[in-house]
C-alpha cells in the first residue's frame, strides 16, 4: 500500500508540468473570459436584464438547437457508420490494417484542402437548399471523424473473447442477434469511448462550417459558435462570454449526467 | 482444414467504402495538375512551380514546419506525463482534470481568444513561435488519447515490473512504452496535424508576417488554386507515409492495439 | 532519485523556455515596407524613394503601393534632396549621374562623375557629398559632374569607410582607425575625438555646439555613441544581422534588413530617450500624411513626451482582439467598411468605438465645419473623424443628352424621372443608328439602388433591416429589365474605369478629384428628402484605450484648423464654413462650380454608408448574377437578403 501511495504522489509530481501548464494556458484564460460575464455589462443596462436579453434572443437559442439536433444527426449517422465500418473490417481481417490507415488520413488532411473541393461537389453557395448544405456538412464530418470510431470499434472487437462468441453460435444465435445482443454489450466501453470521440470531434464542426458557409450559414446550421465567433468580431466581449459560460455549463451538466449513469450501471452490474 | 469464407458483397462495400475516404485526397491532387482549358485537359506542374518560387510562402511553409515540429515534440512527453498519471495514479483529482481537458477540448477558440492574449502580452509569449508551440503542445488530445491506450494495458505488469524497480521512468521505458507504439505515432500525427491547422491562434498571437505560417497566409486569399491545397496538404501527407515506413519496420511485440500486426 | 531527477530536468527546461520567451523583446524597428526583392532607398521628409530593379519609386504614403517615377539601366546608388532624387547609373566603368523629381520631371540627365563613387549622400538643399572608392570624400557639383575633395583643416580626408550627412554636417568614419568625426559644411572640425572600432554604417543623431550623438550599425547592433565622450550604449531594438544603411529623415531612422527586401525606421525621439515610453498608435489611417504631421506637431505642444506611432493591420480579428484588450496596441483606428467585416455600427453599439459627443472638446472643435458630420454619425452617436470622402456621383454625356432631348437635371432627382429616361432612352435606341447605353455601371459593388434603398429601409441605429417589401423587388425587376433590354453595361477597364463614349450616363463612386473633367449629376434618388450614403475614411477612438486623454486630444488636433486645412478640397469638397482657408491651398485646378455644388448638396445631407461585408459580398457575388441570369426572381432575392440581414442585425 505505502509503495502505491509513494507510487500514485510521483505521478502527480510528474504530471504537475503539464497540469499547471494547461491550466494556465487554458483554463485560466476560459475562466477570465467568464468573468467578463460579470464584468463587461453594456452600458445602460442592468445585468439582469442584459443576460436576460441574450437568453431570449433568437439565434442564441438557435444555437444551441441546432447544435443539438444537428449533433444528433452527425453522431447517429457517424455512429452507424463506424459501427458498419468496423463490422466490416471484423469479416476482413486481411483488409482491416489498410483500412485504419487509411481512414486516419482524413484526420490529418486540413480541412481547406478539401473545402473547396466539398463546394464544388456539392454545389454550395448562398442559394443552396438547407438540406444539401446540411448533408455537405455531415458527409465532411463523417469522412473525417468516422475513422477513429471506427478503429476504436474494431480494436474492441478483435478483443473479444471467441469462447463466448462460440458458445453463442452453438446455442444458434443468427448473425444480427450475435452482433446486437452479444457482441455490442461486450464491447460496451469502447462503445461509449467511440461516442465521446464523435462528440468531441463534432464540437469542432465549426470550423468546417465556416470554411464551407463562411460567418452566416443556412439558419438551420447556426450553431453558438457563430454566435460566439460574429460576436467576437463584433467585439462584443459581454455576449461571447455569456455564450461560452452557456456552453461550457450545458457541457458539464451533460457530463455530470453521463457520469452519474454511468456510476449506477458500475453499481448494477456489480 | 479451416476455409475461410470470403463474402463477396461485404468485401465489395468495404473496398468502395475505403476507396470514398481516400477519393477526396486524390481528387485535390488530381486537380491541381489537371485542369480543363477551352474544352481540353492540360497537365501542368505550372502552378507548383509559381508556388515553390514565392519567397514569402515558403518562409510561412518553414515557420509551419517549426511550429508542428516544436509541438509534436512538446506534445510527446507532456502527454505522457499526464497520461501516466490519469491512468495509474489515484485520487479524485484525477476526475477532475479528465473532465477540464475534456471540456477545453469542446470550447471554441473564441471563448479564450481574448484572455489568452492578454496573456501572452504579459507574459511576453505574444508573437513568437514559443508561444504558438506551447499552445498546441499543451491541448489535451494528447493526454486524453495516450490515458485511453495506457489504461488497456493490465494492471498486473505494471505491478510486476515496479517490485523490480522504483522508477516510474525505467517501468514507463520497459513496460508501458513498448507496447503504446502505435499510439505514440498516432498522437505525433495527429498533434503535427494539429499544429498545421492551427489558423485563429496564429493570426491572434503573432504580429509579424515573417513568423506567420502557412495556414494563414493560404486563408488569406479569397480563391486558392487546387495546387494551393495540395501543397498545403502535402506535408502532413509525407509524414504519415514517413511514420508509417518506420512503423512497419520495426516488429511490435504485444502492442495494445494490433492494428500494425 | 530517478523520478527527483527527471522533475528536475523537466522544471528547467520549462524554466528554460519561459526565460527565453520573455527575454524575446519585440522591436520598436517598425517595418515601414516589405518587397518580395531586393532594393535600395533613400529618405525624403514626406516619403521615401526606391530602387527596385532599375526602377525609381516614390512612396509617399506606407498605406499605399508606391509610385513608379522613371526607369534607368543599372542603377548603382541614390540619394534624395527633398522631392529630387539623384541616382548614379554604371556604363561599363562609367558612372553617370541623373536626377528626377518626384512629379517625374527628368533634371539632370546622365552626367559622367568624375571619379569612382562608392557612397552618394545629399543635404537638403540639394548638395551632394561622394565617397570614392580611395575613401575619401568629395562634393560634387551636379551640372557636370566635377568633384573637389573636401579640404577640412585639422581632418585627414582618407580611409574613410563610412558617412553620413545631415542638417549641415558630416559625420565620418574611419574603420581602421576608428576614428569617428562631425564635420561641419563650412569645413569645420565639430568632434572628432571619438574612436569605436568595427561599425559599419553610421548616421548623425543630434548635435550643438557642445554635445552630439551618433547612431552607429556594428555587427547587427544598434549603439548610440556620444560625441563628447565617447560613451556608447546599445539600443534595444532586435533588427536582423544583416541590417544595412542608416538613413534618416527628420523623424526617424531607415534601415534595410532581410537581404535588402524590407525597410524598417526607429523613431529618432525613441532613440534620443525623451519619450516617457507612451505611445499612441493610429491604426489604418487614411488620411493625409500632411494633416497627420500636423495634428502630430499640435499633439506635441500638449503632450511632447507622448510618441505618436502609426500601424497597419490586415486582419480585423487581430483588430478586435487589440481593440477589446484595452492594453497598448490601438488608441485610433480608421475604419473602412469595405474591409472590416464589421460595420461600425456594431462597433458603437458593443461600446467598442467611443461615442464622440461625450467628449465636450471635440463637439466644440466642430464649430468651424459645414454641417458635414452626418457621415460619421449613427442615431445620435457620432463614431468618427471624417478622412477621405467618396461619394455615389453620376456623370452625364451632355452631348447624348442634347441628341436624346433629355434636360440634365441641376439638384435633386427621382427614381421615377429614372424611370422614364429609362423608357426615353429604350425608344430611342429602337430608331437611332447608333444604339447607346443609358448607365455604365462602374461600382466594383453594388448598383448604387442598393445602397439608396438602404438609406430608406435600413436603419443601423436600431439595427433592422426591410427588404421585403414591393418596393424593393420592383427596383430589382426594374435593374434586371434594364439589363435584359441591353442598357447597362461597364467599363472597359475596371482598374482605371472612364466613361465610354456611347453611354449617356455613368455610375461609379467617386472622390472629388475624379469628377474634374465631368459634368455630374446627383444619383435619382428614391426619396426627394434622403440623405446620401457617402463611403469614406474615418478615424474613430478606441474606447479602451489606455491613452484616452491622449487621443481624444490627438483628435482634436487632428479637427483643428491648423490640421483640416491640409485636406484638399479638389479631393475632398469643402468641409469648413470659412472658405478663405482654402485659398492658401495650392489649388492647381480649380472647381468646376456645378459639380462642386452637387457635391456640396450630397455632403451636407449624408449619412455613412454602412455595410454588413459579407451581405454586401454575398449580394454582388451570388445573388446579383443569379437575378440577372434568371437563375432567381426579385423576390427570391430579396428574401435571402432579408435572411441574412435577420441574422447579422438580430443575432
Amino acid at each position: 500500500m505505502r509503495r502505491r501511495t509513494i507510487t500514485s504522489v510521483k505521478l502527480l509530481l510528474l504530471a504537475m508540468i503539464p497540469i499547471l501548464g494547461f491550466l494556465l494556458i487554458y483554463v485560466v484564460p476560459l475562466g477570465l473570459t467568464f468573468r467578463y460575464t460579470f464584468t463587461a455589462t453594456p452600458e445602460g443596462q442592468t445585468w439582469t436584464d442584459s443576460i436576460h436579453e441574450i437568453l431570449q434572443n433568437r439565434y442564441f437559442a438557435a444555437g444551441f438547437r441546432n447544435l443539438l439536433q444537428f449533433g444528433c444527426a452527425c453522431l447517429g449517422a457517424g455512429f452507424s457508420l463506424a459501427l458498419g465500418l468496423s463490422w466490416l473490417m471484423v469479416r476482413h481481417p486481411h483488409l482491416a490494417r489498410p483500412a485504419v490507415l487509411i481512414m486516419i488520413l482524413p484526420l490529418l488532411i486540413p480541412t481547406f484542402s478539401v473545402s473547396h473541393l466539398v463546394q464544388e461537389l456539392f454545389h454550395i453557395d448562398l442559394l443552396s437548399r438547407w438540406e444539401v448544405c446540411a448533408g455537405a456538412l455531415l458527409c465532411l464530418y463523417c469522412w473525417k471523424y468516422t475513422g477513429t470510431a471506427a478503429s476504436i470499434l474494431y480494436a474492441a472487437h478483435i478483443h473479444l473473447q471467441r469462447e463466448v462468441l462460440e458458445a453463442a453460435k452453438l446455442d444458434g444465435c443468427g448473425e444480427w442477434r450475435l452482433f446486437f445482443r452479444v457482441r455490442l454489450p461486450m464491447i460496451r466501453g469502447q462503445v461509449g469511448l467511440s461516442l465521446l470521440f464523435l462528440l468531441m470531434d463534432y464540437f469542432r464542426i465549426y470550423k468546417e462550417s465556416y470554411l464551407l458557409f463562411g460567418r452566416y450559414p443556412p439558419d438551420e446550421l447556426y450553431l453558438i459558435q457563430h454566435y460566439m465567433a460574429n460576436h467576437y468580431l463584433k467585439m462584443d466581449v459581454f455576449r461571447v462570454s455569456v455564450a461560452a459560460a452557456s456552453m461550457a455549463v450545458l457541457c458539464l451538466l451533460f457530463f455530470g449526467v453521463a457520469a452519474l449513469l454511468l456510476k449506477e450501471k458500475r453499481v448494477k452490474t456489480k | 482444414m479451416k476455409r475461410r469464407k470470403v463474402y463477396f458483397p461485404s468485401l465489395l462495400l468495404l473496398s468502395a467504402a475505403l476507396m470514398l475516404f481516400l477519393l477526396p485526397i486524390l481528387a485535390v491532387l488530381f486537380f491541381s495538375i489537371v485542369k480543363m482549358q477551352d474544352g481540353k485537359l492540360l497537365v501542368s506542374v505550372e502552378e507548383y512551380r509559381i508556388m515553390l518560387q514565392d519567397e514569402w510562402l515558403m518562409r510561412h511553409f518553414a515557420n509551419s514546419g517549426i511550429i508542428s515540429i516544436g509541438t509534436m515534440m512538446v506534445q510527446l512527453p507532456l502527454s505522457l506525463c499526464l497520461a501516466l498519471f490519469l491512468s495509474r495514479g489515484r485520487g479524485k483529482a484525477r476526475v477532475i482534470v479528465i473532465g477540464l481537458l475534456i471540456l477545453m477540448l469542446l470550447m471554441p477558440f473564441q471563448t479564450y481568444m481574448l484572455p489568452l492574449f492578454q496573456l501572452y502580452k504579459w507574459l511576453g509569449l505574444y508573437d513568437t513561435h514559443v508561444g504558438l508551440i506551447l499552445y498546441g503542445g499543451l491541448s489535451s488530445l494528447g493526454a486524453l488519447l495516450l490515458t485511453f491506450f495506457i489504461r488497456s494495458i493490465p494492471e498486473e505488469q505494471w505491478e510486476a515490473a515496479s517490485m523490480e524497480t522504483s522508477s516510474i521512468l525505467r517501468i514507463t521505458w520497459k513496460v508501458i512504452l513498448p507496447q503504446i507504439i502505435p499510439a505514440l505515432v498516432i498522437l505525433l500525427l495527429l498533434s503535427f496535424a494539429e499544429a498545421w491547422n492551427l489558423v485563429e491562434p496564429a493570426i491572434i498571437l503573432l504580429d509579424h508576417d515573417e513568423l506567420r505560417p502557412v495556414s494563414v497566409s493560404l486563408n488569406d486569399f479569397h480563391e486558392v488554386s487546387w495546387a494551393g491545397a495540395a501543397l498545403y496538404a502535402m506535408p502532413v501527407i509525407v509524414l504519415y507515409i514517413g511514420m508509417l515506413l518506420i512503423v512497419r519496420g520495426r516488429k511490435g511485440d504485444g502492442w495494445a492495439i494490433d492494428i500494425f500486426d | 532519485m530517478e523520478i527527483r531527477r527527471l522533475q528536475w530536468i523537466v522544471f528547467s527546461v520549462y524554466a528554460m523556455i519561459f526565460t527565453f520567451s520573455l527575454c524575446h523583446v519585440h522591436a520598436e524597428a517598425t517595418r515601414y515596407w516589405k518587397s518580395s526583392e531586393p532594393f535600395q532607398y533613400a529618405v525624403a521628409e514626406d516619403g521615401i524613394w526606391l530602387n527596385q530593379n532599375d526602377t525609381i519609386l516614390w512612396h509617399q504614403d506606407s498605406f499605399f503601393e508606391p509610385e513608379e517615377i522613371t526607369r534607368g539601366e543599372q542603377i548603382t546608388h541614390i540619394a534624395a534632396s527633398g522631392n529630387i532624387l539623384y541616382y548614379v547609373t554604371e556604363n561599363g566603368s562609367r558612372q553617370l549621374l541623373s536626377s528626377v523629381y518626384s512629379n517625374g520631371t527628368m533634371d539632370i540627365s546622365g552626367v559622367l562623375l568624375q571619379l569612382p563613387v562608392h557612397q552618394l549622400e545629399a543635404f537638403e538643399d540639394g548638395r551632394l557629398i561622394a565617397l570614392t572608392e580611395e575613401g575619401a570624400l568629395y562634393s560634387v557639383y551636379d551640372r557636370d559632374g566635377s568633384m573637389m575633395t573636401l579640404d577640412i583643416p585639422g581632418w585627414e580626408n582618407a580611409h574613410v569607410t563610412a558617412f553620413s550627412v545631415w542638417n549641415r554636417a558630416i559625420l565620418a568614419y574611419k574603420a581602421d582607425s576608428g576614428e569617428l568625426s562631425l564635420l561641419s559644411d563650412d569645413r569645420q572640425i565639430l568632434f572628432s575625438s571619438v574612436t569605436i572600432p568595427n561599425l559599419t554604417w553610421v548616421q548623425i543623431g543630434d548635435y550643438d555646439e557642445n554635445s552630439g550623438w551618433v547612431v552607429a550599425l556594428s555587427d547587427g547592433k544598434l549603439l548610440k555613441i556620444d560625441l563628447k565622450n565617447g560613451n556608447r550604449e546599445e539600443i534595444a531594438v532586435s533588427l536582423p544581422s544583416d541590417a544595412a544603411g542608416l538613413r534618416r529623415n527628420k523623424t526617424a531612422i531607415f534601415t534595410l534588413c532581410h537581404d535588402f527586401t524590407q525597410l524598417h525606421f526607429i523613431p529618432v525621439s525613441a532613440i534620443d530617450g525623451h519619450t516617457n515610453g507612451k505611445i499612441l498608435t493610429i491604426v489604418n489611417s487614411v488620411g493625409g500624411h500632411a494633416r497627420r504631421e500636423s495634428a502630430v506637431k499640435l499633439f506635441h505642444r500638449q503632450y511632447p513626451d507622448v510618441e505618436v506611432v502609426e500601424r497597419r493591420i490586415d486582419d480585423p480579428r487581430i483588430i478586435a482582439t487589440e481593440l477589446m484588450a484595452g492594453s497598448e496596441g490601438i488608441d485610433l483606428v480608421g475604419l473602412q467598411d469595405s474591409y472590416m467585416p464589421v460595420s461600425a455600427a456594431f462597433l458603437l453599439r458593443s461600446g467598442a468605438i467611443a461615442d464622440l459627443n461625450q467628449v465636450d472638446a471635440l463637439v466644440a472643435a466642430r464649430e468651424p465645419y459645414r454641417d458635414i458630420f452626418g457621415m460619421v454619425t449613427i442615431g445620435d452617436k457620432w463614431y468618427a473623424v471624417p478622412e477621405t470622402v467618396t461619394m455615389h456621383m453620376w456623370q452625364v454625356n451632355p452631348g447624348l443628352a442634347r441628341q436624346i432631348g433629355w434636360e440634365i437635371p441641376d439638384g435633386r432627382w427621382t427614381q421615377a424621372e429614372f424611370r422614364s429616361l429609362a423608357e426615353k432612352v429604350a425608344t430611342y435606341n429602337r430608331t437611332a443608328e447608333k444604339p447607346i447605353y443609358l448607365l455604365q455601371d462602374d461600382t466594383f459593388l453594388l448598383p448604387w439602388f442598393l445602397y439608396d434603398y438602404q438609406v430608406n429601409h435600413v436603419d443601423f441605429a436600431s439595427m433592422s433591416a426591410d427588404y421585403m417589401t414591393d418596393d424593393y423587388v420592383e427596383i430589382l425587376n426594374f435593374w434586371k429589365e434594364l439589363n435584359d433590354q441591353g442598357l447597362i453595361c461597364k467599363a472597359v477597364n475596371m482598374i482605371n474605369p472612364t466613361m465610354r463614349p456611347n453611354t449617356l450616363l455613368a455610375a461609379g463612386r467617386y472622390d472629388l478629384w475624379e469628377l474634374r473633367n465631368s459634368v455630374c449629376i446627383l444619383p435619382p434618388q428614391q426619396n426627394p428628402d434622403a440623405p446620401f450614403p457617402v463611403y469614406g475614411g474615418v478615424l474613430a477612438l478606441n474606447a479602451h484605450s489606455p491613452n484616452r486623454a491622449e487621443a481624444e486630444f490627438f483628435l482634436e488636433c487632428y479637427l483643428s484648423l491648423e490640421a483640416v486645412s491640409h485636406v484638399d478640397r479638389v479631393f475632398e469638397g469643402q468641409w469648413l464654413t470659412d472658405s478663405s482657408i482654402y485659398d492658401e491651398q495650392d489649388d492647381w485646378y480649380s472647381l468646376d462650380e456645378r459639380t462642386a455644388a452637387l457635391w456640396d448638396e450630397m455632403l451636407i445631407h449624408s449619412i455613412p454608408e454602412l455595410f454588413v461585408y459579407d451581405i454586401q459580398r454575398d449580394q454582388y457575388d451570388t445573388l446579383l448574377p443569379a437575378l440577372l441570369s434568371g437563375e432567381i426572381d426579385a423576390s427570391r432575392f430579396a428574401a435571402v437578403s432579408q435572411r441574412l440581414a435577420d441574422m447579422a442585425f438580430g443575432e
